[in-house]
């Protein structure tokens, strides 16, 4: 709304606007000097016009106008007249079909899901997860130690993916010297 | 024609039966803050998540041939000797027994069917601060 319309500020005064051309055109009044002014000048001839109503002044009584009338549509007959249609903003437009545009935008809706919610459950290629490939791990038949007070055990680390066979109860040396010594003259 | 048939035959029978090792390393976990050691490769992480120290240093490695008949002796140093007898073979499995010796001490014997690429842990004696062990695989 960047011009100067005389009917949106005749259409203003007149209260036929409504919704978002009616903000649209309040706010462009109140920003745009000449529509403002526009809007002040037919704001004035609109009070002028309640304040002294014009007076018909008709020489014909009103049965004898009334009876031209109804002439004249009898000589017309059935004569088509066209009568101009406003062209609607599309706004306007929107605001009288509304419902319309209300039920068209739901049926979407609803074919779009039915038609993705059919599409998922026929198209939609099945998801297959495969079961891990178990480990060939290792495995420990027999398993003994010798030295006494010393155990072994054995797992297999999943994450690792090894087979661990575990000896505890091993006597602690200070360091690799010792654990020499003592190991060679530990017999078993 | 006899012999060059059946020198044939064994040429043949020798290249579709493949020769299994063995490789086995002795290892020392610690914590020290040291860089990792390069020649371990693959296995560090595996050592980690098994026995959860930080640095693993690999003291010696040995690879050798199998044999299909008598044990194979693997002196890892540090004291360290490992004893591996084949006994069957099951498609890709060897069950063979393992010796580990430090010494005259035997630290452990056992029984194990090894299928083949597949690590073995054994974690020996602890040194001060450190624990040794000793990795092995059936490298066909």
């Amino acid at each position: 709304m960047s011009h100067h319309h005389t009917e949106a500020v005749a259409g203003l005064l007149d209260g036929q606007l409504k919704g978002v051309r009616l903000w649209l055109v309040k706010r462009h009044v109140s920003t745009c000097p000449v529509c403002a002014v526009e809007y002040r000048h037919q704001q004035h001839v609109r009070r002028m016009l309640q304040a002294n109503p014009p007076v018909a002044v008709m020489n014909d009584s009103p049965e004898f106008f009334w009876s031209k009338v109804k002439s004249e549509i009898q000589e017309r007959g059935g004569e088509r007249v066209e009568a101009p249609m406003p062209r609607l903003a599309f706004p306007d437009w929107l605001q009288q079909h509304q419902f319309g545009v209300a039920t068209a935008v739901t049926s979407l809706i609803a074919v779009v899901g039915l038609l993705w919610f059919v599409g998922s459950f026929h198209g939609t290629p099945a998801v297959t997860v495969a079961a891990p490939t178990p480990i060939d791990f290792a495995k420990v038949e027999q398993l003994k130690t010798a030295i006494p007070n010393t155990a072994a055990t054995t797992f297999d680390s999943e994450d690792a993916g090894v087979t661990v066979i575990w000896v505890s109860g091993l006597p602690w040396t200070h360091d690799m010297n010792e654990m020499e010594t003592e190991f060679a003259n530990l017999d078993t | 024609m006899r012999w060059l048939a059946a020198a044939l035959l064994g040429c043949v029978l020798s290249a579709s039966v493949r020769a299994a090792s063995i490789e086995a390393r002795l290892i020392r976990a610690s914590n020290e803050i040291d860089k990792p050691d390069e020649q371990l490769g693959k296995l560090e992480p595996k050592l980690k998540k098994v026995f959860g120290y930080q640095h693993y240093k690999q003291l010696c490695i040995r690879k050798a041939p199998l044999k299909e008949q008598g044990s194979l002796r693997l002196d890892l140093g540090e004291g360290i000797v490992i004893f591996i007898t084949p006994k069957t073979v099951e498609k890709k499995t060897r069950i063979v027994d393992f010796e580990m010796y430090s010494g005259r001490a035997a630290l452990v014997k056992s029984t194990i069917r090894a299928p083949h690429d597949r690590e073995m842990l054994i974690k020996g004696p602890e040194v001060g601060s450190t624990v040794l062990v000793v990795s092995f695989v059936v490298v066909e």
